[in-house]
């Protein structure tokens, strides 16, 4: 009977120890779990839709130190966007020709393009004909045109070539313009 | 006897919970088990789908990933889809041949539909030769077409029918959220696109996955940083659209 007794004392001492280990690594099981539980990727399912009509612009056949235009609200950019976009410009492929002009501020064979919009909002172009935003060559460097563009508006914007100051050849020159949409900033 | 046990378990119970308490375990980088969070509701996906599917258009507009740190893996699928129909598609090309010569390897500017060559027709305007089109690979997108008359020069009309090509590329923010700044430059290289030109049908929508993986052993100084992944129509005029995905990291 005395031996029984002290069978059972053992196995609740036994018990007693395996329950304050299973105690102990419980506490430290959060911990080990951090490893493979930190790192969340969401998103929420919002849109951005734009095109943008027509999707050229000849500007003919041009003189030394003149500005030529589009005229005012001659593209459209069609916006079925879910969320308010920003929209930016840059000059993705510089002048092209068999023999190319630099691109910038008008000198010698340098020219330029300038963009604006009616629907420049707070950060972007300040009206419609003033071509007040000078393009970049580049992605990373883009102009903001139209800033916060709800989802209901479609903007209109128009383009003029800063021609250059003098020509020593007169290749047809080419230069692509892209314009990005993204989520408000 | 029962006091050894009872101060060995008081010993042992002290000695484990230190081990949380006081010294706290580091979390160990594991690259390759990454767990996300999804919070897209389907239902809601399918009707502005549904209404957008004459748009092209891009899905999420910003992705946000939280405590990431080197060595983690964190992906995402960038939804695109191309508005546009099959399209008939006019090239003209200068051809020389060399003595012997016979077959010719053309790029065509846009991707043939359905890779099928018999939408393809070519005609030449050297009546020497007898085209016909062998083979067309849709990687490089060139169309070998085989009965040129050697040593000769001609103009070959190429028609064909084409479906659309869209370039998806990482992209230098040209602004960020409030709280984040431009990636790192060396964020290019930790961007995966797995497929950075994929063709798509009339109408079609396709996923595209997008991986961060940064190196284990690479020292990231800001801790919230912005990059975007560009998505891009070929083909288009000189007067170009881009749609753009925020991607929002924090690190841990």
């Amino acid at each position: 009977m005395r031996k029984m007794k002290k069978q059972i004392g053992g196995f609740r001492y036994l018990a007693i120890l395996v329950i304050v280990i299973a105690l102990a690594l419980s506490w430290a099981t959060p911990a080990f779990g951090a490893t493979t539980q930190d790192v969340t990727v969401t998103a929420t399912p919002s849109y951005i839709a734009i095109s943008n009509a027509p999707n050229s612009w000849a500007a003919g056949v041009i003189t030394a130190s003149t500005d030529v235009s589009t005229g005012n609200n001659y593209f459209t950019i069609t916006n079925t966007s879910t969320v308010n976009i920003d929209i930016s410009f840059y000059v993705s492929a510089n002048w092209s020709g068999t023999s190319s002009w630099t691109y910038g501020a008008p000198a010698a064979d340098t020219g330029q393009l300038k963009v604006s919009s009616a629907n420049g909002g707070v950060g972007g172009s300040s009206g419609v004909g003033n071509y007040d935003k000078t393009l970049v060559y580049g992605a990373g460097a883009a102009v903001l045109v139209c800033d916060n563009v709800s989802t209901a508006t479609s903007p209109k914007w128009e383009m003029q070539l800063d021609a250059p100051t003098s020509f020593t050849h007169g290749a047809a020159q080419s230069a692509n313009v892209t314009m990005t949409a993204v989520l408000q900033s | 006897m029962k006091r050894i046990i009872l101060s060995g378990l008081v010993v042992v119970s002290l000695l484990l919970a230190g081990c949380v308490s006081a010294s706290p375990i580091i979390p160990v980088p594991t690259p390759t088990k990454t767990e996300t969070t999804k919070t897209i509701e389907p239902s809601a996906i399918v009707d502005v789908e549904t209404k957008m599917m004459n748009d092209t258009w891009i899905s999420p507009a910003k992705i946000e990933i939280g405590n990431y740190y080197p060595g983690a893996r964190a992906e995402w699928y960038i939804r695109v889809h191309n508005s546009n129909d099959e399209t008939t598609q006019i090239e003209k090309k200068s051809v020389g041949t060399f003595e012997n010569e016979t077959v010719v390897d053309i790029s065509l500017k846009f991707p043939l539909a359905d890779n099928d060559i018999t939408k393809v027709t070519v005609a030449s305007d050297n009546n020497k030769d007898s085209l016909a089109v062998a083979s067309y690979t849709p990687f490089d997108k060139v169309l070998k077409i085989s009965g040129f008359a050697p040593s000769e020069s001609r103009i070959i009309s190429i028609v064909y029918k084409a479906w659309t090509e869209f370039k998806i590329s990482y992209r230098i923010p040209d602004s960020t959220i409030k709280g984040y700044v431009k990636a790192p430059s060396q964020a290019q290289d930790w961007v995966i696109i797995t497929d950075s030109t994929p063709v798509f049908r009339p109408k079609e929508t396709k996923e595209i996955l997008v991986v961060l993986q940064i190196p284990e052993d690479t020292n990231v100084v800001d801790k919230q940083w912005e990059f975007w992944t560009s998505v891009s129509e070929g083909g288009q005029g000189t007067v170009q659209t881009e749609m753009c995905t925020r991607w929002l990291v924090k690190m841990r």
